[in-house]
């Protein structure tokens, strides 16, 4: 099947990226995995209201455009891409059997995932990642019932805490690896004033709703006999690893536990594109060019999933992109002209923001080292940081060979949930920085396929 | 362990390891047996330690099911359906014996 244009994502990089190219007559697919357009943050409640979560209406706004260009933009939901071929050459997981695409020219705008760090007990039911909690409430309206501490770190971390107790749950604690804000880090977050009003409002809602904050202070245990029963809290030192002295036990049902985002590179990198680690952007990105190119011919990466920026980040990029492609394409991109400007201007001070973000709640490699010997790193195959020591102990430094050796990142989710905890303890033992090791690697299909799928694609199997 | 914030909406019979149980019909299959008190939905793989749902976005395999007979479901991409056959507890199929 061909298409000219085909986008991977429908969150608000992807989607405003089609809106952009229909508003110059350009046709694309718009693939995406979710029921519904508007990615992680501009998710709908599937059937009735939820009160209080935030209404933000341009997931809306987005959704309607979708419809009212839906001669043009063919979107295509419970879409799953599950390979990239050199081409490029896409295999897509539809609800109703697999099929190949083979575009002129691929867009992917893949979006974020949370970075988890293994603790001792952390695979016990009852932990979720603090966007797992969000989702629950925004999308099905289920939220805990029971006493909840919220752990980890970053903007998420008071977000989904404020948006939680204004629905009322009982949220106790918020345990926060990073300190308060700087006067330095405070005056580069006020070069978006809206974004810190945010955040100071999100503040002032914790302490109204009397929820205790404990900052420079991480959960160094999950207590529990198979189910959370309590969390233990320890104080941390500047490179956030536990300090000795007195911990704190808290009791909970639930605990809500990551550290920020990092860009969801799979496609990128089974696209055969450069990458490159930068901190700032939530570690491994994909290298692009001014236009959102990527090091491989027409394949562009735009938002979070090119690196984390952030939803009017990724919307900017939308809209550069749609307007790019417009005059690669040869059709004029009078009406965008001004948009693209705009949002370039937008994304220079956005770009501040972001690094005094990530100055005040970046990852910093000391969380790593609450593991002890016996915890979980790689929950699909049971390997546990003692076991990746010893492999390493071995000698079997790379990742192939520490994947091999342990099995760890070969299980179901091929390492998405334990990646960057591998990483770490490989740049611990070999002394070498995580930038300069080679990337984790992925490999097809990225989902398990079924016997039937495999056969629809068969007749078309492209020889690697 | 959770609650709903609104009404419930209209609910379809499943099963749950044969015994029959109500669920709201559309809803993410993983938030549905979470609100009806299940956070267990496997074991693990070579320690057998009870698992259930993590990120609730598709992305960490740890909401993994049997369902109607195939292994390795995410139950957290799955809307609950009339008369859907629920396996918790069964041990993920390794990927390369699948
Ligand atoms: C769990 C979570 C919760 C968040 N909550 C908030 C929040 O409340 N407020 C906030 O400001 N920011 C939030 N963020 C950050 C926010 O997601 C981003 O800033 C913004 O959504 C980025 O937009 P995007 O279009 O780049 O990516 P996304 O919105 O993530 O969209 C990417 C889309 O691509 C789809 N996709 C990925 N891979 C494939 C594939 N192989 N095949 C098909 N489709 C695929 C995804 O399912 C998703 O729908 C959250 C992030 C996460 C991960
Ligand atoms: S809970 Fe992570 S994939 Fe379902």
């Amino acid at each position: 099947m061909s298409a000219k244009v085909v986008i991977v994502g429908a969150g608000p990089a992807g989607a405003n990226a089609a809106l952009a190219l229909a508003r110059s007559g350009i046709a694309s697919v718009l693939l995406d995995d979710n029921p519904h357009a508007g990615g992680q943050i501009f998710r709908p409640r599937e059937g009735g209201r939820l009160p209080l979560l935030g209404a933000d209406t341009r997931g809306e706004t987005l959704r309607q455009g979708l419809r009212h260009h839906a001669s043009l933009i063919d979107h295509r939901s419970g879409h799953e891409v599950i390979a990239v071929y050199p081409g490029p050459r896409l295999w897509v997981a539809a609800p109703d059997g697999a099929y190949e695409l083979t575009p002129e020219h691929l867009v992917l705008a893949t979006g974020a995932v949370e970075v988890t760090v293994p603790v001792p007990g952390w695979t016990l039911p009852g932990v979720y990642t603090l966007g797992g909690l969000q989702i629950l409430a925004k999308s099905s309206a289920i939220v805990p019932a029971g006493k909840v501490v919220l752990a980890g770190t970053g903007p998420l971390l008071y977000l989904v805490a404020a948006q939680l107790v204004s629905a009322g749950v009982a949220v106790t604690d918020v345990v926060d690896a990073a300190g308060f804000p700087t006067a330095g880090q405070l005056a580069g977050m006020a070069r978006v004033p809206a974004l810190l009003l945010r955040g100071i409002g999100f503040e002032l809602t914790l302490r109204r709703h009397g929820v205790a904050i404990h900052r420079r202070s991480a959960v160094v245990e999950v207590v529990g006999d198979g189910a959370v029963r309590e969390v233990v809290v320890a104080p941390v030192g500047d490179d956030w690893a536990p300090l000795p002295g007195p911990r704190t036990r808290l009791a909970a049902g639930v605990v809500g536990l990551s550290f920020g985002l990092r860009a969801n590179t799979e496609l990128t990198q089974l696209a055969g594109c450069d990458h490159a680690h930068d901190p700032v952007r939530g570690g491994w990105r994909v290298r692009r060019e001014a236009d959102y190119a990527t090091s491989v011919a027409k394949v562009y990466a735009i938002g979070d999933g090119a690196g984390i920026g952030g939803v009017d980040t990724a919307l900017a990029e939308g809209t550069i992109l749609g307007h790019g492609l417009t005059r690669r394409l040869g059709a004029t991109a009078a009406i965008l002209d001004a948009e693209a400007t705009e949002a370039q201007r937008q994304i220079s001070s956005l770009t501040l923001f972001r690094r005094a973000l990530h100055d005040w709640s970046g990852l910093r490699p000391g969380i790593f080292s609450i593991a002890d010997s016996r915890t979980m790193v790689c929950r699909c195959e049971d390997v546990t940081a003692g076991d990746i020591d010893a492999a390493l102990d071995r000698g079997l430094a790379l990742p192939r060979g520490l994947k091999l050796g342990t099995r760890a990142g070969m299980g179901l989710c091929q390492g998405r949930t334990c990646g960057p905890a591998v990483q770490e303890r490989i740049a611990r033992h070999s002394g070498v920085a995580v930038p300069e090791l080679p990337m984790p690697t992925v490999r097809v299909p990225l989902r398990p396929v079924t016997a039937a799928m495999l056969a629809s694609l068969a007749p078309k199997l492209p020889g690697e | 362990m959770f609650k709903r914030l609104d009404g419930a909406g209209p609910l379809v019979t499943v099963t749950v390891d044969g015994q029959a149980l109500q669920l709201p019909g559309g809803m993410p299959l993983a938030a549905a047996l979470l609100h009806a008190g299940i956070a267990t939905f496997h074991r693990s793989v070579r320690a057998a330690e009870p698992r259930g749902p993590l990120c609730l976005m598709g992305s960490c395999f740890q909401c993994v099911a049997v369902i109607d007979g195939v292994a390795n479901q995410r139950t957290c991409r799955l809307p609950v359906r009339a008369g859907m056959a629920i396996e918790l507890c069964v041990p993920p199929v390794p990927e390369d014996a699948a």
